[in-house]
């Protein structure tokens, strides 16, 4: 009885495997079906992000649930691993899902990521980074400069702080170049407005720390930083700054070491407030997510920019002051996006679908307001 | 005598139920083998209003379910020991590296798999070796091979300037894109593991080592040379396996692979093994395991659960699977 | 008959699913007494016991303590009442320290705030294990004893709590001579402070020898209640079998000759606590080991079977070479053609088990239970583990042909078994026994080494195993035979060598005139 059963699971098994095999050839018109029967209540896209817990996905998902209302769209939040593996199967999975477009963070594995777009007529942005312009697809709407086309101002904003505070002897960590490509044009805009504000060369800026992911190895670098240099009393910690340098720092035996810092929480408006962080700062993730989903929704509604390029931009905003974080939270990062970095409104201006005279120049104008430009605007 | 009568005819009234749940409690070990995979098909069949089996859909599990599935075979070697073994991520990410250096050199992709299986089975035999010469348990040696594998792709990655990927991406179609390779391999691969743990001396000696190495070694088995092949037939497993996973992506980075290794374990127990390994492991537990384990991964994305739950619906379905094995029936030994 | 009745069940009955264990036992323990609960493997005396310490539930009918009723729902309730068993298995935990193996599951006693006091502890251990004449470091890791020390260290535990019933299952077949004559005075002590003992064993001249009354069970059934001046060993028997016993407990026959043809050998063998062994054993002989446990004849079994080093000589089989793979792929192909074997056997040296088996060598070890058999796997994957290469046919090894082996070391062996798929833990003694036996059988093994091969069994399974002995014997086995039970060599075997300190010191052949009291000179 028993084997007789286990044989025909087995059976079973492999006979819907072979089912699926002898129907690939009507794979298309079946994408084509799903298609259409999407359009009549809406159009479903697909986010693909490590995690919903942190502040970058709360935001991002927040967002989503925003434009959710107000367009004619569903969100699909899918949580995906860090392996090709994972995210190519996340993809698949949504694809299978019936998305008809696809908010991905990360750039892994865009070719193939795009091949299995263009099979299945979903179009396809990357949201947390620029992309590599050997890449095309008529279904890709590109990438992001996620720290402003360049780089080098955010340094630059950094050293301004830096220089106002006083400090003098500043070390930098950040995480590897091969991961965080930004990195070397962010530090060197950081020395080049530091050298041009301080001509006498009284400020001593250290050779770069570099490091891996783990809150550990931020922690050896931070050490590596204060025994090399024990005169140090500031750190530009460009490897998440304010979740791992920060408390890397207070847990030191510095602990009075100053902290300009990449990123942002919770305890930053305290940190800032007490002095010991400098400068801090973070993606607009709103712009992120209102820059590609306007992309999306106007292809899928069969409209595109004439002067669309590759890849386009969102500001990145940086305080230094307490009435600074709290601008941030009331109109970047605010629980009723309404209020936020971009309302739907202003976005449906710059939409093709909604304007026919709109364009990518002012989508991306839109996306790079800084945080006393969208103040002005509420 | 009269006490005996009066049972029976009780049993005779409640007729058909009574059948079924004698039925039932006869096979109720094959039920809680295949519990899981029929618990989360039909939650998902029913939550997706059957979509789940669309052609679409089951052409996307099957792509999925290569590189788990076999891995998964592989490993059930290893783990029917009590071996446990992590390093199957990096081992993978290794092997990706190297084969897609051996096909940017110019190697035909039957050279590149020869090459995957050779520096996998590479990886295994020294994890062994390690293992037995320093008497280590296996978990940790495969600890050591995780690190120092994870440890040289992300340094060659981080080393090089353009990203490691394979030029000729043609030369992969054999895995990447044709799915009667992909389900020809699958069958081919369940039948050689289901042949090797269940009608051969390899499987028999590795349960039997499981259990009780020493009253193996007096029947005869040679405890050391089991396990070696226990982890040569993974190695081969995984070896091709990588050619799958490479076949993805056709790219190579420090996150290749991560994440397998809990994979393999998750997919185990929810086929109903028990990880301590022994008799009573059952390569249908690696088949019907890494199967739920795709379904699972993706039901939850078909039906959009919300990412806030996802965690939460895979530890309640984990919690039921568990909660069955706990309860395996453990019959009270009679004493004499 | 004026003593006091302390324990009473009536109508006890316990159900395993579908099995019947115990089916209405009635029966009494009396303070000041010593009762035998005797009945073959299976007939429900460990069960009763098991029930009483409250280690399994009752199914149905009672059991009354001083006339009241008394429902344990597990064995600290059995403490209470100031019952203690000893059971079968071992019931000590590896890794910890001896006092603390003393006072498992009862450290509270030594708390004192938080934390347990270790000093009073194993003044106390020291002080239990006085009870038992075991002097040994309370503070050593219970791995640092033997099994018989470990043994002693659970009946200390038990008398700890100065118990008015005192349970001992079958205890003392794990117990050398020594240990027996310490547990006996035990239980004599505590009859003299009126206390109550319920002796469990299936050694039934042990019973008589200690007991006041017993009780006989048979299949789950209270038969018959023994007073002392009623006690005969073979009516005993009788009630416990169900039927007349037939023959002799042992073979009958004194023709202590053999063929003469030596089939394996040790030569100055030394090893591990062995000093210059020299013995041959003859085609269809039974050869004798004895002495005390410590005099390193367990050592020899392991030594003649390659698994232990040897430190000079060599050990040697007379077979013939193992044949190469290629060769036995030729000889498969050539099977139906002749089946002719080379004619020399030639001496070849066993220098580990694979030789060992190779060529027809078996082992069954004292300690069944951890080095022969596999507990957790069934019947049938015990039965052909050993002999896989026999079921090989070009690399696989078919269901059926498994089952077939299986179903006839079964059916040759009568092993009790629900199904040959039936996990070995669940079956008794007895039938373990035959499984490794078994084994060795079904693989053609023509030389058994077997060590202790009657430990934990009843007087009906061992009548069986000695006619089984005998009957292989007869078809030319080859037989090995280590023991610590003097009646059990004298009866069974050809030859016997004592051995006492790692040597040799006696060889004594098969006559009438051997007895004990000989052979004892010889061990101490």
């Amino acid at each position: 009885m028993k084997t007789l059963l286990k044989k025909v699971l087995l059976l079973t098994v492999i006979s819907v495997l072979l089912a699926a095999c002898g129907a690939k050839s009507n794979d298309s018109s079946e994408a084509n079906d799903s298609d259409k029967k999407q359009t009549d209540d809406g159009f479903t896209i697909g986010v693909m992000l490590y995690n919903y817990t942190d502040v970058q996905g709360k935001e991002i998902k927040s967002y989503g649930d925003y434009l959710a209302e107000h367009f004619n769209v569903n969100f699909n939040y899918a949580t995906v691993g860090t392996s090709e593996e994972d995210h190519i199967a996340a993809l698949e999975n949504l694809i299978a899902s019936g998305v008809d477009a696809v908010i991905s963070g990360y750039d892994t594995s865009l070719e193939q990521s795009l091949q299995l777009a263009e099979q299945a007529k979903v179009y396809y942005g990357v949201a947390l980074g620029d992309v590599r312009d050997d890449v095309s697809s008529e279904y890709f709407v590109g990438g992001l400069y996620n720290f402003g086309e360049k780089p080098e101002t955010i340094g630059a904003q950094y050293a301004q702080a830096a220089y106002e505070a006083g400090v003098k002897n500043i070390g930098v960590t950040s995480f590897q170049e091969f991961a965080f490509v930004d990195a070397p044009a962010i530090i060197s805009g950081f020395k080049e407005k530091l050298a041009e504000l301080d001509p006498a060369n009284e400020i001593t800026v250290y050779d770069t720390e570099y490091h891996m992911f783990g809150p550990e190895d931020v922690s050896s670098a931070v050490t590596k930083v204060i025994s090399d240099h024990p005169e140090v009393d500031a750190i530009f910690g460009l490897g998440s700054g304010m979740d791992f340098v920060y408390p890397a720092i207070l847990n030191s035996t510095k602990p009075d070491i100053k902290v300009l810092a990449l990123g942002y929480n919770d305890s930053t408006p305290a940190a800032l407030e007490n002095g010991s962080v400098l400068a801090a700062g973070t993606n607009n993730y709103s712009q992120i997510i209102a820059n590609v989903f306007a992309q999306l929704y106007d292809r899928l509604n069969g409209h595109e920019y004439t002067d669309w390029e590759l890849n386009g931009s969102v500001d990145y905003p940086i305080f230094s002051s307490v009435e600074e974080v709290e601008d941030f939270q009331k109109y970047i990062v605010p629980g009723d996006k309404s209020n936020g970095a971009v309302t739907v409104e202003e976005l449906k201006q710059v939409m093709k679908t909604f304007n026919e005279n709109a364009t990518w120049q002012e989508l991306q104008q839109l996306t790079t307001r800084t945080l006393s430009e969208i103040k002005e605007a509420r | 005598m009269k006490e005996v009568t009066h049972i029976n005819g009780a049993n005779a009234r409640s007729g058909g139920l009574s059948k079924f749940l004698q039925f039932t409690k006869a096979n109720k070990n094959i039920f809680i083998q295949y519990s899981s995979l029929i618990l989360v098909f039909s939650f998902f069949m029913i939550m997706s209003n059957g979509d789940l089996l669309s052609v679409v859909n089951l052409q996307t599990i099957i792509r999925q379910l290569a590189v788990l599935f076999i891995i998964t075979v592989g490993l059930m070697f290893v783990f029917s020991h009590g071996n446990m073994d992590i390093s199957v991520g990096g081992v993978i990410a290794l092997t990706s590296m190297i084969v897609t250096f051996t096909l940017n050199a110019g190697a035909s992709l039957f050279v590149a798999t020869l090459v995957a299986i050779v520096v996998s089975v590479g990886c295994y035999l020294l994890n062994i070796f390690i293992a037995n010469q320093f008497k280590l348990m296996a978990v940790i040696a495969s600890l050591a091979i995780m690190f120092s594998t994870r440890g040289v792709v992300t340094y060659m990655v981080s080393t090089s300037n353009e990203s490691i990927k394979v030029e000729d991406i043609s030369k992969l179609a054999l895995f990447s894109s044709n799915l009667t390779f992909t389900i020809t391999s699958l069958i081919v691969i369940a039948i050689v593991g289901i042949v090797l743990f269940n009608y051969s001396k390899i499987g028999k000696q590795n349960k039997a080592v499981g259990d009780n190495p020493l009253a193996a070694m007096q029947s005869g088995v040679d405890v050391k040379k089991s396990k070696v092949i226990s982890y040569l037939i993974a190695g081969i497993m995984i070896g091709f396996a990588s050619m799958f996973s490479l076949a993805r992506s056709y790219t190579v980075s420090e996150n290749s692979g991560m994440g397998l290794e809990m994979d393999v374990i998750v997919a185990l127990v929810l086929g109903g093994m028990a990880l301590s390994g022994g008799s009573k492991s059952k390569i249908s537990s690696a088949i019907v395991g890494s199967i739920t384990l795709v379904l699972l991964n993706n039901g939850l994305i078909m039906i959009g659960v919300r990412p806030e739950i996802v965690s939460l619906v895979k530890g309640i379905i984990f919690l039921i699977v568990v909660f069955f094995i706990l309860r395996r029936p453990r019959t009270e030994v009679i004493p004499r | 008959m004026d003593k006091e009745v302390f324990l009473e069940t009536v109508n006890l009955t316990k159900k395993f699913d579908e099995v019947l264990a115990v089916d209405k036992v009635n029966m009494q323990v009396k303070l000041g007494e010593i009762k035998g609960l005797i009945g073959e493997n299976g007939s429900g005396k460990s069960t009763i016991s098991a029930m009483i310490s409250g280690l399994h539930r009752i199914t149905s009918g009672d059991i009354y303590i001083n006339k009241k009723k008394y429902t344990p729902k597990n064995p600290l309730d059995a403490r209470e009442k100031k019952i203690s068993m000893i059971v079968q298995e071992t019931g000590t935990i590896n890794n910890l320290s001896i006092a603390e193996n003393v006072f498992l599951g009862d450290e509270v006693r030594f708390k004192k705030n938080t934390f347990v006091n270790r000093k009073k502890m194993m003044v106390e251990a020291k002080k239990a294990l006085e009870a038992v004449e075991l002097d040994v470091d309370v503070t050593k890791s219970i791995n640092t004893l033997n099994f018989e020390q470990r043994k002693l260290v659970e009946i200390a535990r038990a008398l700890y709590y100065n118990p008015t019933l005192f349970i001992v299952d079958e205890t003392t077949t794990a117990l050398s001579h020594e240990g027996r004559v310490l547990i006996h005075r035990i239980m004599r002590r505590l009859k003299s402070e009126n206390k109550a003992v319920l002796f469990i064993s299936h050694d039934l001249s042990e019973l008589m020898e200690i007991c006041d009354s017993l009780t006989v069970l048979r299949d789950g059934n209270f038969i018959r209640d023994f007073e002392k001046e009623q006690f005969d060993e073979n009516e005993i028997k009788q009630e416990m079998v169900g039927r007349e016993l037939e023959g002799d407990f042992y073979r009958s026959d004194y023709d202590g000759t053999s063929t003469g043809q030596v089939v394996f050998q040790a030569k100055n063998v030394s090893a591990q606590g062995l000093k210059n062994i020299n013995l041959e054993l003859h085609k269809g002989e039974i050869l004798g080991i004895g002495g005390l446990s410590g005099s390193g004849m367990h050592e020899l079994g392991k030594v003649m079977y390659g698994n232990i080093r040897l430190s000079a000589g060599e050990v040697l089989v007379y077979g013939h070479e193992t044949p190469s793979f290629f060769q036995k792929l030729w000889k498969q192909k050539d099977k139906q053609n002749t089946g002719n074997m080379s004619p020399e056997a030639k001496p070849i040296r066993l220098t580990n088990i694979k030789t060992a088996i190779a060529n027809k060598v078996g082992y069954v070890s004292k300690d069944r239970d951890q080095e022969t058999l596999i507990l957790e796997a069934s019947v049938k994957d015990n039965l052909t583990l050993s002999a896989l290469d026999k079921l090989d046919s070009y690399g696989l090894i078919t269901q059926k042909a498994e089952k077939r082996f299986a179903q006839e070391q079964i059916d040759s062996l009568l092993i009790k078994c629900s199904s040959m798929n039936q996990t070995v833990r669940e079956l008794s003694g007895g039938n373990k026994q035959k499984i490794s036996f078994g084994k060795w059988i079904g693989n053609d093994s023509k030389i058994l080494i077997l060590d202790s091969p009657t430990r934990g069994v009843d007087v009906g399974v061992k009548t069986k195993m000695y006619q089984l002995l005998y009957d292989l014997k007869q078809q030319g086995y080859s037989i090995l035979l280590i023991s610590e039970e003097l009646q059990e060599l004298i009866g069974m075997s050809d030859r016997i060598l004592l051995m006492k300190d790692g040597a040799i010191t006696k060889e004594f052949h098969r006559s009438e005139k051997v007895d004990e009291k000989t052979l004892i000179q010889y061990m101490i």
